[in-house]
């Protein structure tokens, strides 16, 4: 029974991390607790000399079998039915502090995906000494937008560069997904069933920043519309879905690409406007290294986050998730999930090789592709959205390695953002996740709840509309210097950031 | 002393029959006035509608993004849409006043082979049509043919309505056989040749069943399996053997005016929706009377359809909401089919009298879009 005048009772505690950045004294780990205590106190605790001795305090959340400590130290113990007079093992991790908004984007059409250009983003990583810009301000931002065209943007929100229209060379649909292969090549994928890859360049001679979009070379094979784009820009390799449930494999290099397939041109005027566009404006075509039916439906891929031979593929009909060998182009194992496969990602860092797939049933599913075949245990559910999963993006790893933790936000490799057609983002902390959050049959593993949540900046505070009607996420990524950047039906980019 | 409840057979609980639609997730805005039909295409990535504008659109499934529009009339509504069911081809075919209009929605996304494909089954029947004889009269006047198969004009053509047929009225119902060749439309006020079969192959209207006892026409439909076909009257369903055209079955639902009906995949069971709010089931392989009626709504049913390979179906109502239910039916006559209802949705506001004015299932996924005469289409999941 839970004692009532709390304050005198105590309760024995054994404090553990896996943030190795956060190392406390041995002798320290084990001590007596007022049994009325909370998340500050502990953080108080921890943060006071003979612990973790750290040169400014450091906001710490509190984990108990997974579970954040929310209330005090005793109510926790009383809602779970475990004795006071046990030792309790309590993991304590840097909180996580929500970024602040920052600027948004204004586009003439909804917003389908984003990518970032910053000294840390993955693109100037593949290219060391390739992106010049080092000072504050130089990041670029690319969006990807249903009125068929990218952009490029300075962190200011000036729009610098857009590809050409339709009848000059550019995207003949919507745009579903755009990344930066390198500082100055970019690939996209649009309804239009071509993958095409832009030379970007930037000019500032006259003292203002002007960027140019030129088509480099046109990628067709596919013959249902794109639906997810990912790029390893150091070995010039994209993986590309279709809603087909086609997985194809390409090279970003004109010499080294095959010749496209032979299309079967339609009699309509469909084609003949084809024929024209590609007259005007000259660019060279070529076909997919491999191009394989892996789903009886749409379908959607990523590539593994550290091996660019491995790729993963999740099915909205099939609710499958693949696991791929690239060099081959087959599958060798699939994971049934419940639900269709909206959103899939590569965990790096302490969770690999965990992918993450986000699905219409609202749910984001974390599985360990090793365990495949018929097993369906999957490590951790993340349960909070409440509509379509529809992007997923990791916590950027600290360039600098410093003790303080990635850009002031206490995220680690542990930290995962989901957007969905609900109109938020939610930032998850995969190390929370307890059994007893299970509500249903339909999560098979642990369950956790979301951390913190971005809301759309106009609806701040405000109930969200129903449907996430006018405000669906549908592309999120996460750069260290740029923060979370995410775009959407309300045709913005949006920009959340934390103080440098 | 029996507890009467312990007699009566235990009905599974909702949360242990999933999937099933239990929010709204898309809401898709456009067109102006009455949304009057919504159907998913073959595949279940594109969602056409057609409205009280006189447009048939095309969305995308995933996002919600409209990607390609046609006004089809200036005066009269698009009352139906419908896909062509295989996935080959990528042709709607949408009612709008006397005429059927097919269309090959002119997008980018489409390959060139399903483009090519399409227009081929849509012009096939040129040749055919040339050489139909001229229909006369007793006293040797020339008679309208019961449809005409003609290309609507190079405005429509440039936008991709390629083929238009046009019947003697106003047309409410359109339904495919499932292999394409045929599609079958209902013209309430049409008498003799209200209920017309289309040959798309050979671009020639049929009127089969000219003979219709007890009323008027309200809807008609192929059977998914077998060469039967379905006639729903005011009060009764008639089967006919396509073959031979003789009557097969009649069924008495026991309602006063039907609305529309849909066949249960597995062919064995029909359920019927109805003006005056009843939803019937019906097993064909039992009596002509229902093996259960059920009230849930407050106005008109004026939909029921079944999904294609879930044991579900939904009907939608001028009440504003749709009944999601579990079926299960076996195949086996000793037992009955299971039917729950596991979901109300609401959502659709009520605008004049009209609530929710069509449905379809996706054709895998536990997801289904409605039409409202709020001017939304929803996709329920
Ligand atoms: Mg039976």
């Amino acid at each position: 029974m839970a004692s009532t005048n709390s304050s005198e009772s105590s309760v024995r505690i054994f404090f553990s991390t896996n943030d190795p950045t956060l190392p406390l004294p041995a002798e320290c780990s084990q001590i007596n607790v007022p049994s009325d205590i909370g998340r500050y106190g502990l953080s108080r605790i921890l943060n006071s000399s003979p612990m973790l001795n750290t040169t400014s305090p450091v906001p710490l959340d509190f984990l108990i079998n997974g579970d954040f400590l929310r209330g005090s130290l005793s109510e926790y113990l009383s809602a779970n039915g475990l004795s006071p007079e046990t030792t309790v093992e309590v993991v304590y991790v840097r909180a996580l502090v929500p970024p602040k908004f920052d600027k948004s984007f204004e586009h003439p059409d909804w917003v389908s995906s984003v990518d970032v250009l910053s000294a840390t983003s993955p693109a100037a990583a593949w290219w060391p000494g390739k992106f010049s810009g080092g000072q504050e301000g130089d990041e670029r931002v690319l969006s990807s937008s249903f009125d068929s065209l990218l952009r490029i943007w300075t962190p200011q929100g000036e729009c610098i560069a857009a590809t050409p229209a339709p009848d000059e060379g550019g995207h003949r649909m919507p745009v579903k997904s755009a990344k930066f292969l390198s500082p100055s090549r970019i690939a996209s994928a649009g309804m239009d069933r071509t993958v095409r890859i832009w030379k970007y360049s930037e000019d500032n001679t006259s003292g203002i920043v002007a960027g140019s979009l030129k088509p480099a070379l046109v990628l067709k094979g596919h013959m249902h519309p794109l639906t997810t784009l990912d790029v390893r820009g150091n070995k010039s390799r994209l993986l590309t879905a279709d809603s087909g449930g086609s997985i194809g494999i390409w090279t970003s290099s004109k010499e080294s690409a095959p010749a496209a397939p032979e299309e079967v041109s339609s009699s309509s005027s469909i084609a003949k406007r084809r024929k024209i566009t590609t007259t005007a404006v000259n660019t060279a075509i070529r076909g997919p290294l491999s191009l394989n039916s892996h789903h009886s439906g749409s379908a959607v891929a990523c590539f593994d986050s550290s091996d660019a031979s491995v790729g993963y593929s999740g099915g909205f009909n099939d609710h499958l998730i693949r696991t791929l060998d690239l060099t081959t182009s087959t599958s060798v194992s699939s994971i049934p999930l419940t639900a269709p496969v909206t959103s899939l990602f590569s965990l790096s860092g302490s969770m690999a090789p965990v992918v993450a797939a986000g699905t219409a049933s609202r749910r984001v599913i974390l599985v360990d592709p090793r365990e495949g075949g018929s097993s369906r245990t999957s490590v951790l559910t993340l349960k909070g959205h409440s509509n379509w999963v529809s992007g997923l993006a990791q916590c950027p790893p600290s360039s600098s390695a410093s003790s303080e933790g990635s850009s002031g936000n206490g995220g680690s490799d542990y930290t995962l953002a989901s957007a969905s057609y609900d109109g938020s983002i939610m930032v998850w902390d995969l190390r929370a996740g307890g059994a007893q959050n299970a509500a249903s049959n339909e999560d098979a593993g642990p369950v956790a709840k979301p951390v913190y949540v971005i809301d759309r900046e106009a609806y701040r505070g405000k109930k969200r509309p129903l449907a996430g009607e006018g405000i669906k996420v549908f592309g999120l990524t996460w750069d260290e210097k740029c923060g979370i950047v995410s775009g959407g039906e309300d045709m913005k980019v949006q920009v959340d950031r934390w103080e440098v | 002393n029996i507890d009467p409840e312990s007699l009566l057979p235990k009905l599974p609980k909702p949360e242990d029959l999933r999937p099933f639609p239990t929010l709204c997730q898309k809401i898709m805005r456009g067109h102006e006035g009455r949304v009057r039909s919504v159907a998913f295409d073959p595949t279940g990535n594109y969602i056409a509608s057609g409205g009280e504008d006189g447009t048939i659109r095309l969305w995308d499934k995933d996002s919600g993004h409209e990607l390609w529009r046609a006004k089809v009339s200036s005066e009269d509504r698009v009352q139906v849409v419908r896909w062509r069911p295989t996935a080959d081809t990528f042709i709607l075919a949408a009612v709008v006043g006397e005429d059927v209009v097919l269309a090959v929605p002119q997008i980018d996304s489409l390959s060139g082979e399903v483009e090519n494909t399409s227009r081929e089954v849509l012009d096939n029947g040129f040749g055919y049509a040339k050489n139909a004889t001229q229909l006369t009269t007793a006293s040797g006047a020339r008679k309208d043919p019961p449809g005409k198969w003609e290309r609507p004009g190079s405005k429509l053509e440039s936008q991709g309505v390629l083929l238009k047929v046009t019947v003697r009225s106003e047309i409410k119902v359109l339904n495919w056989h499932r292999r394409g060749d045929y599609f079958c439309t209902v013209s309430p006020a049409g008498q003799r040749s209200a209920i017309a079969i289309h040959n798309l192959s050979k671009h020639i209207t049929n009127n089969p069943i000219k003979k219709l006892r007890g009323g008027i026409p309200q809807h008609a439909s192929f059977h998914p399996t077998r060469p039967l076909f379905f006639i729903a009257m005011q009060r009764s369903i008639r089967s006919y053997d396509l073959s031979e055209l003789k009557l097969d079955k009649t069924l008495r639902p026991g309602t006063r005016w039907i609305s529309s009906f849909d066949l249960h995949p597995g062919g064995e069971n029909l359920a019927v929706a109805s003006h005056d709010r009843r939803l019937v089931w019906h097993d064909l392989e039992k009596s002509a009377d229902p093996y259960k009626t059920m009230r849930f709504h407050s106005q008109s049913v004026r939909t029921v359809k079944f999904h294609k390979s879930k044991p579900l179906f939904a009907d939608a109502s001028d009440d504003g909401t749709m009944v999601v239910f579990h079926a299960k039916v076996v195949s086996d006559l000793s037992e009955d089919a299971m039917i729950v209802p596991v979901k109300t949705l609401k959502g659709h506001q009520v605008i004049d009298r009209l609530g929710v004015l069509d449905i379809d299932w996706h054709p895998t996924e536990a997801h289904f879009i409605s039409a409202g005469a709020d001017g939304t289409i929803r996709y329920w999941g």
